[in-house]
Formats: structure tokens, C-alpha cells, sequence
């Protein structure tokens, strides 16, 4: 690695300590349930499952070669690994009962996350760190502060913003936005009036991603009688297929029946369960608009931005917006283009845009 | 000449004390990273140590031949010290360019999303547009044949009276398109803020590129790029949206500063 030196440029002169003289790297993370996402002003981008592994014993860390696992890696190796999704229901788990044993490694583990992340910018050693942190609106503040101790040990100056306003933000959205995040654990929706969202602006169903897994395999269960099929292979199969609104094709999977493979047509049973995901999205929809300031419920209904991995079901858009023409009286729906980045790349926009002097008074 | 007698000796004399090695060899004794200055250039300096020595030496009076090489190595090492120095500097200025060239990359990107957008906008005005000026083709349609049916009785009318119906409907409709798209766009406050946004980067992306240019003419960082980092990083002041991005800003930091200090003063965790 380079040594700490100076900048070239000889018409600034080298403040007090040398070690950190180089300018700063902006770092935008979305601490996502299931998903964690990074966008640093260096131009990395890197996402990753939000997992954290330990190997069990001696055997396994030789095994492994490695004292942590992250991500996908540390899927596949779960088995022989502690293991932990720190971000469960979309909060720092154990960070409310913090004398647990468990709570403990959950918190260790989400540090461990955290450090993680902003090494996978490879900050140099001379520049200052700033990052801003999207973290699931609802987080309560005893979840909020161990995310920002986590993130101290490693940052020198750290922000965190709701998700939700990072997604709007990184489309420029910032008047009457009505952000609608489909994420694993939760659908969260969030109205923005220019401020930060305050708690009647938001809505949490605990219906999203996982849900809608169980919901499919129940649908699947009936509809491929004596098929051999698991969770993890419905997930597989609702990230590749999963649709609303009309089929453009059939929907043809394989499950083993008493361990011969066999092809099931599963469009019906498919398009069924997505379609659950709808109306109580559209319900909450109706009462944060109904709620809102009636001057401008018009452009909070043509304004609504679908975000996160769920967002990607096929027509979900054009969906949502026939059913808030049936309950609403129309609105318009748009999904974002990079459900993966969004979020990260808001909170880094946020970061870039910060004044300089509001980094340096949370030091 | 002596200078050049001195150069040949330094050279071999450097040849016979140097070794030979392969990149590969270096990297087996687990050597990573080694700074490379050529034959000559060691020359050069050493030359250009003696000299200095042999100078201030002369200029002091005499002086015995320890102190003479003593002085040399002195100066060899302050010289050998900022040639590393530059080279330091020239990979700070290598880097520069590296992350200005990502600069650019992004400033591009960004250029073409929101150009991007704003094709979309405009294709939904004239989709707008379009569907109204499909009615109000009709109502035309229809006026105009109301007027006909008033001279209706002679066969030979009916004829003509379509091809006037026609004619006339698909002129003043696509005029009125045209008008009505520009007019919408001028009032749509989305493309209005595509439009400026794509003017924004358009002008952040040239200053980049420009520097850039110039980086590859002269070899050389100038202040120009730390100016363009900072115009590129940092809410700008032409951003459209400056005002309400300033509030919210400050919303956000406003939020944390009471967070935050909430953790100084709070309760003492591990
Ligand atoms: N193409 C897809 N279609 C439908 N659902 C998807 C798709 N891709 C990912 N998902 C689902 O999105 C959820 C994860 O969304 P994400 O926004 O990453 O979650 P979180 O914000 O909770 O980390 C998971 O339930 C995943 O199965």
C-alpha cells in the first residue's frame, strides 16, 4: 500500500496530522434485511446477501481458511458455520434485549457486517471516510445507535437517513413521493413531503418477500400433489418467474415425485399468490393519501415509486395502478431501474451532497 | 571532456556492484513492490552529488577525501530522496486521473439515464397529446359533416364531402399537435427539470472530459480537477432542486446531530 503523501497541488499546504490528509471517501450503504448494498465516490459497487458466518470449531475454521464469512459464501457454508442474519425483520436483531448471549453475537455480528462493507471500498488509509447509512424506516433508536456505534469504529463521520428517502432521493424525488419498498421481511410504504418522513408517514406490512415464499408454497403444495419441493426452491423459482396480470408464458417447473423428475405447470397457482401481495399495499396506499394534505393528494397518487427486490415481480406496476384506479380514482406507479443500488446509491448522493461542515461537527 | 569520463566510471563501477534479478525473483523473496530508476539515472544523480560537493568542498577550503565522499553520499541520498518524491507524486497524479476517468464514467452514465427520462417524459406527452387530438379530430370530423349533411341531396356531394373531412381534420390536427406537445412540455415541471438536469451534467461532463484532456497533453494534475472534484462532489449550487435539497439536507444532519449526541451523553456501552 502507498504511504501517507501529499496532495500535489502545492497551493494547499499539509494540515497538522499527515495521516489523513487526502480528502475524503463518500461511502452510501443500504443495510437491507436481506440485502446489503454499497456505492462509494471511488466507483465501487458491490452488493451482498446480508449473512455473517463463524466457523463452529478448529475444524472448520482450517477448513474455511477464514475467522468470518460473508454473504453467499456464508450461505453455502452455514452448516459448519455460526450463523446469523443480523438485519432479521428488518432490524439490528437482539439490539432491545442486549444482555442475551444471542442479542450479544447478532450485535457482533452486524458490526462485523458493517466493517465489511466499507472495506469492500478499499478506502485508502490517508482519506477520511463519510458514509451515510439507509436503515429500514421503522428502526427504533435503540437500533439506530448500534448501527452508528458499529459504524464509528471504522468511519469518521457517519449519517443515517430512512431508506426510503434514499431511494426517492437517488431518483431526485424529494415533493410528494410515495415510496413503496418490497423487501424480504417487510413492505414498507413511505410518504415524503420534503422532510424527513415522520412516523404517521410511514406504514409497515409484514407481508413482502418471505411471506409471499410461504403464500407460493401453499399454492404449490395443492397444485403439484406429491411433489418433493422446498422454501429455498420456491424462492429460486419467484425470483425468475414471479408475475401478476397476464402470462406471456406458461409458467413450467420441475419437481421430483418420488424422485423422478416431472413438469409441473404452476402459472395459475403462481400468479395467484403474487396477486396477494396487492391489496393491502393498495390499502395502506389509500390511507397515507387519504391522510395527507388534500391539495396535494393528486400529485401523491401519480407519484408512487416501487423499490426494492420485490418490486421486480413482472406488471406489479401497471397491477397496483388498475386496483388504485378501482379504490384511489387512478395514479400513476413507477418502478425504479436498479432495485439492487437504489438505495445505496441515494444514501451516497445524500453524502456527496452534505455540507462539509455538518461531516465535520458529527466527528 | 571529464564529465563524461566520470559518467563512463560511475556506470561501471554501478554495474559491477549492482546484481542482477527478474521480477519473478524478487517476488519468490517476497519482494512486492520495488522502485524501478534507470541506469542512467543513478548516474546522473551520483554525477550530480559529486559536483555539488566538489563545489561547496572547493569553496570551503581543503577538506580531506572522507569528507569529500562523505558529503557526496549526503547529497546522493537527498537527490535519490526526491526522485521518490516525484515518483510519489506522479502516482498521486496517476491516481487523480484514474478516479477522474470514473468521474467522467458515472457523469456519462448519469447523462444517459436522465436524457433517458426525459425521452420517456416527452413520449408521454405526446401520448397525451396524441389521445386528445384523436377527440378532437372527431368533434372536427363531426362539425364538418354536420355542415355537408345541411347541402345534402346531390349524390356527387358525398364524395367530395369525405375527402374535405379528411383533408382538412389530418392538417389541423398534426399543426395542433405539434403546438399543444410544446407547449405541454414547456408546463410538464418534469421535463422542465430533465431538461436542466441534462444541461447540468451535460456542462460537468465537458469540464471533466476537458480536464482530463489536459491531463493527457501535459501529464500534469492541474488545479482545474480538484475544482471539477469539487464542483462534481458537493450539492451544486445550479442544481435545480438546490433550495429543497438544502432543507432536507440540513433535516437529515439536524436528526443525527440529536441521535448521535445521544450517544455521547447516553448510557456508557462496551
Ligand atoms: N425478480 C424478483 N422477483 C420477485 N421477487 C424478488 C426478485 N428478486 C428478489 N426478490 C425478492 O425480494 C426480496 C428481497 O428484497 P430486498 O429489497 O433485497 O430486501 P431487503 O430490503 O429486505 O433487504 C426477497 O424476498 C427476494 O426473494
Amino acid at each position: 500500500m502507498n504511504e501517507p503523501s501529499q496532495t500535489p497541488n502545492p497551493s494547499t499546504p499539509d494540515p497538522g496530522p499527515a495521516d489523513k490528509s487526502h480528502g475524503v471517501l463518500y461511502v452510501g450503504i443500504d443495510l437491507g434485511t436481506s440485502r446489503t448494498s454499497v456505492c462509494a465516490s471511488n466507483g465501487v459497487r458491490q452488493t451482498l446477501a446480508s449473512y455473517v458466518g463463524y466457523p463452529k470449531d478448529v475444524v472448520s475454521r482450517k477448513a474455511l481458511g477464514k475467522d468470518i464469512l460473508f454473504g453467499q459464501e456464508a450461505m453455502d457454508n452455514r452448516l459448519s458455520l455460526r450463523f446469523f442474519r443480523p438485519l432479521e425483520k428488518g432490524e439490528l436483531k437482539g439490539s432491545d434485549r442486549e444482555d442475551s448471549p444471542e442479542a450479544k453475537e447478532n450485535l457482533q455480528a452486524a458490526r462485523d457486517l458493517i466493517h465489511h462493507t466499507i472495506e469492500l471500498c478499499a478506502p485508502r488509509k490517508d482519506e477520511l471516510i463519510y458514509a451515510v447509512i439507509g436503515v429500514p424506516a421503522q428502526a427504533s433508536i435503540h437500533n439506530k445507535n448500534a448501527i452508528i456505534e458499529a459504524a464509528k469504529d471504522i468511519v469518521d463521520s457517519v449519517m443515517l437517513c430512512s431508506e426510503p428517502f434514499a431511494v426517492a432521493y437517488s431518483m431526485d424525488r424529494l415533493m410528494d413521493v410515495l415510496v413503496i419498498d418490497i423487501g424480504a421481511g417487510t413492505v414498507d410504504l413511505c410518504r415524503m413531503h420534503g422532510t424527513m418522513p415522520e412516523d404517521s408517514d410511514q406504514i409497515t406490512l409484514y407481508k413482502g418477500g418471505d411471506w409471499l415464499d410461504q403464500e407460493i408454497f401453499k399454492e404449490f403444495k395443492t397444485a403439484c400433489p406429491g411433489a418433493d419441493f422446498n422454501i429455498n426452491m420456491v424462492k429460486t423459482i419467484k425470483e425468475k418467474y414471479a408475475f401478476v396480470g397476464e402470462a406471456l408464458d406458461p409458467v413450467l417447473v420441475e419437481f421430483p415425485v418420488k424422485g423422478k423428475p416431472t413438469t409441473f405447470d404452476v402459472t395459475e397457482p403462481l400468479r395467484r399468490a403474487c396477486k396477494r401481495i396487492i391489496p393491502p399495499m393498495v390499502e395502506a396506499l389509500h390511507e397515507l393519501v387519504a391522510s395527507f394534505d388534500p391539495e396535494f393528494q393528486e400529485r401523491l397518487r401519480r407519484n408512487v415509486l416501487l423499490a426494492g427486490g420485490g418490486s421486480q415481480i413482472r406488471a406489479l406496476d401497471v397491477e397496483i395502478e388498475k386496483e388504485m384506479k378501482e379504490r384511489l380514482g387512478g395514479g400513476r406507479v413507477e418502478r425504479i431501474e436498479d432495485p439492487l443500488y437504489a438505495g445505496a446509491n441515494g444514501a451516497l448522493k445524500i453524502a456527496h451532497d452534505m455540507p462539509g461542515e455538518y461531516w465535520q461537527q458529527l466527528r | 571532456m571529464k564529465g563524461k569520463e566520470l559518467k563512463q566510471s560511475l556506470k561501471e563501477a554501478l554495474r559491477r556492484f549492482s546484481f542482477r534479478t527478474t521480477p519473478d525473483d524478487l517476488k519468490r523473496r517476497g519482494v512486492e513492490n520495488v522502485h524501478v530508476v534507470g541506469l542512467d539515472r543513478i548516474v546522473g544523480l551520483v554525477e550530480e552529488a559529486v559536483r555539488r560537493t566538489l563545489a561547496r568542498s572547493f569553496h570551503l577550503g581543503n577538506q580531506g577525501a572522507g569528507t569529500l565522499a562523505a558529503g557526496a553520499k549526503e547529497e546522493f541520498l537527498k537527490l535519490l530522496e526526491r526522485t521518490k518524491d516525484l515518483e510519489k507524486a506522479r502516482d498521486e497524479a496517476e491516481r487523480m486521473r484514474k478516479e477522474l476517468e470514473a468521474q467522467v464514467d458515472t457523469l456519462r452514465l448519469r447523462l444517459k439515464e436522465t436524457e433517458a427520462g426525459l425521452h420517456k417524459e416527452r413520449q408521454r406527452i405526446k401520448e397525451t397529446v396524441e389521445a386528445q387530438a384523436l377527440l378532437e379530430e372527431a368533434k372536427l370530423a363531426e362539425a364538418i359533416r354536420t355542415l355537408f349533411r345541411t347541402w345534402e341531396g346531390r349524390e356527387d356531394l358525398s364524395l367530395l364531402r369525405e375527402e374535405v373531412v379528411g383533408l382538412v381534420s389530418a392538417h389541423v390536427v398534426q399543426e395542433k399537435n405539434k403546438a399543444l406537445a410544446a407547449a405541454m412540455e414547456e408546463r410538464d415541471e418534469e421535463a422542465q427539470r430533465l431538461r436542466r438536469r441534462v444541461a447540468k451534467l451535460a456542462s460537468s461532463l465537458e469540464k471533466a472530459e476537458e480536464a482530463l484532456r489536459n491531463y493527457a497533453r501535459n501529464g500534469q494534475i492541474d488545479q482545474g480537477i480538484s475544482s471539477v472534484f469539487r464542483t462534481i462532489q458537493g450539492l451544486s449550487p445550479v442544481d435545480p432542486e438546490y433550495k429543497r435539497k438544502k432543507d432536507v439536507l440540513k433535516d437529515i444532519f439536524l436528526s443525527n446531530l440529536k441521535l448521535q449526541k445521544g450517544i455521547e451523553t447516553g448510557e456508557q456501552k462496551p
